[in-house]
């Protein structure tokens, strides 16, 4: 094949998008769920397996455990860090979520498909408890690459009505790992927003050091994501959640 | 062609350039408002979410601080002799250390900014948080006695207490001034 001076980086670009596998749209009801018009709205994820229903069924479970996770999450726990003149060093975690498991199950009952989501490396369905129709617009792809990055990814919003907190995740391997790990951190960002205990110990002699613990426990309730995105060249996620006041 | 002298002083604003780049953050303005408090706090590691930790916590901590902090100094001086005579020399050598304890309970202290930059196998966080104080109290009162769970926790709590009595001298302080 004879590619021109022009084509060679063209197919070259080409050819490492396609090798990462990561979709370069999604719908827009993915990216931009709040504005999809149904309350309540919640996405399970999964990996794609060769069998499509077995990707839709455990993202339809695991949107069922979303939805309970969204109703009601308690947060509790700590993490300290320890400062010194080289840097901050983590001493630990405990911070972990606790929701009423039983009531996956009575979800699972009720939850419906709205629309579903199928990538190489990824399937998202879109679960509604109550009937939900969203238009073809918010079923359209949105492409990612070329985008300018959404303001809220450094400016969280603010208004009367909720509590706003973003969410961020590297890339891991598996692309549901990354958004889960995403909404996770922005749960525990919102926590911390709402109540938090900070203490510490700072001693300044020839040497400075310092121990900071922080400690949450907080229930969270209603929560729902506003907004998703990926920064196509850093690999980083972003999810911006809210709970009303 | 460039001269040398032009040449020299491309190099010279170039290098002012990049001196006053510092560490590549973009402005590290404080707002001025009674009602909040600010704080960024910067923290850098090898796992993004643990950046983004530390930099909360670390602007949390500097929230604390201004808050509550008993501080405990602990000065020491002392003078050594060394020689004699006309040689003696005096050696004064003074040692300071100093104790710094916080311990607060922050309601309501959001992330309003955040940004990263990856370095070589490194993510550069900063976090900028603001804490309500004053007025904010109030509002954020009203919206824990919605929460009631937390509420019952946080009632048992010294910054119950703190907010409480906050509340109370702002809440005086506007009859005073006749807005009810």
């Amino acid at each position: 094949m004879n590619l021109s001076s022009r084509g060679i980086p063209v197919v070259f670009v080409l050819i490492i998008t396609m090798s990462t596998g990561l979709p370069r749209s999604y719908p827009r009801w993915f990216l931009q769920q709040s504005k999809t018009g149904c309350p309540d709205l919640v996405v399970g994820y999964s990996r794609s397996f060769k069998n499509r229903d077995s990707s839709v069924d455990y993202a339809f479970r695991n949107g069922c455990v979303n939805y309970i996770r969204q109703k009601h999450t308690f947060i509790s726990g700590g993490q300290a860090f320890w400062d010194t003149e080289i840097g901050a060093f983590w001493l630990g975690s405990d911070i972990e979520e606790t929701f009423d498991t039983a009531r996956v199950e009575p979800a699972m009952e009720h939850l419906k498909v709205v629309d579903t989501f199928y990538s190489d490396h990824m399937t998202a369905v879109l679960l509604s408890p109550s009937e939900c129709r969203i238009s073809s617009t918010m079923k359209s792809r949105q492409g990612l690459s070329g985008k300018k990055t959404p303001s809220w990814v450094s400016r969280l919003p603010k208004d009367g009505r909720y509590e706003y907190a973003l969410g961020v995740a590297q890339s891991y391997y598996y692309e549901p790992s990354s958004w889960l790990e995403a909404e996770r951190s922005a749960r525990k960002s919102l926590a911390g927003a709402l109540f938090s205990i900070v203490r510490s110990l700072e001693k300044q002699a020839e040497q400075y050091s310092a121990v900071v613990d922080e400690s949450l426990s907080v229930h969270l309730a209603n929560i729902e994501v506003v907004e998703r995105w990926r920064e196509t060249g850093s690999g980083i996620y972003y999810v911006l959640i809210r709970m009303p006041r | 062609m460039f001269s040398w002298k032009q040449v020299s002083a491309l190099l010279i604003f170039a290098a002012l350039i990049i001196g006053c780049a510092g560490s590549g953050w973009a402005t590290r303005d404080i707002p001025q408002d009674p009602n909040y408090l600010f704080a960024w706090g910067e923290a850098e590691s090898r796992q993004l979410q643990l950046a983004f930790n530390k930099a909360e916590l670390n602007a949390r901590a500097v929230i604390a601080r201004e808050l509550e902090t008993k501080l405990n100094n602990l000065q020491k001086s002392f003078a050594e002799e060394i020689g004699a005579g006309r040689d003696m020399e005096l050696l004064t050598m003074y040692t300071e250390a100093t104790k710094a304890v916080t311990s607060a309970q922050l309601i309501g202290s959001k992330v309003r900014k955040q940004e990263h930059k990856e370095g070589k196998e490194i993510y550069k966080v900063r976090v900028f948080i603001e804490y309500p104080i004053g007025e904010a109290n109030s509002a954020l009162m009203a919206q824990i006695k919605r929460n009631q769970n937390l509420y019952i926790r946080f009632r048992a709590s010294e910054g119950f207490k703190e907010l409480d009595d906050e509340v109370r001298k702002y809440e005086e302080y506007k009859k005073s001034q006749g807005q009810y």
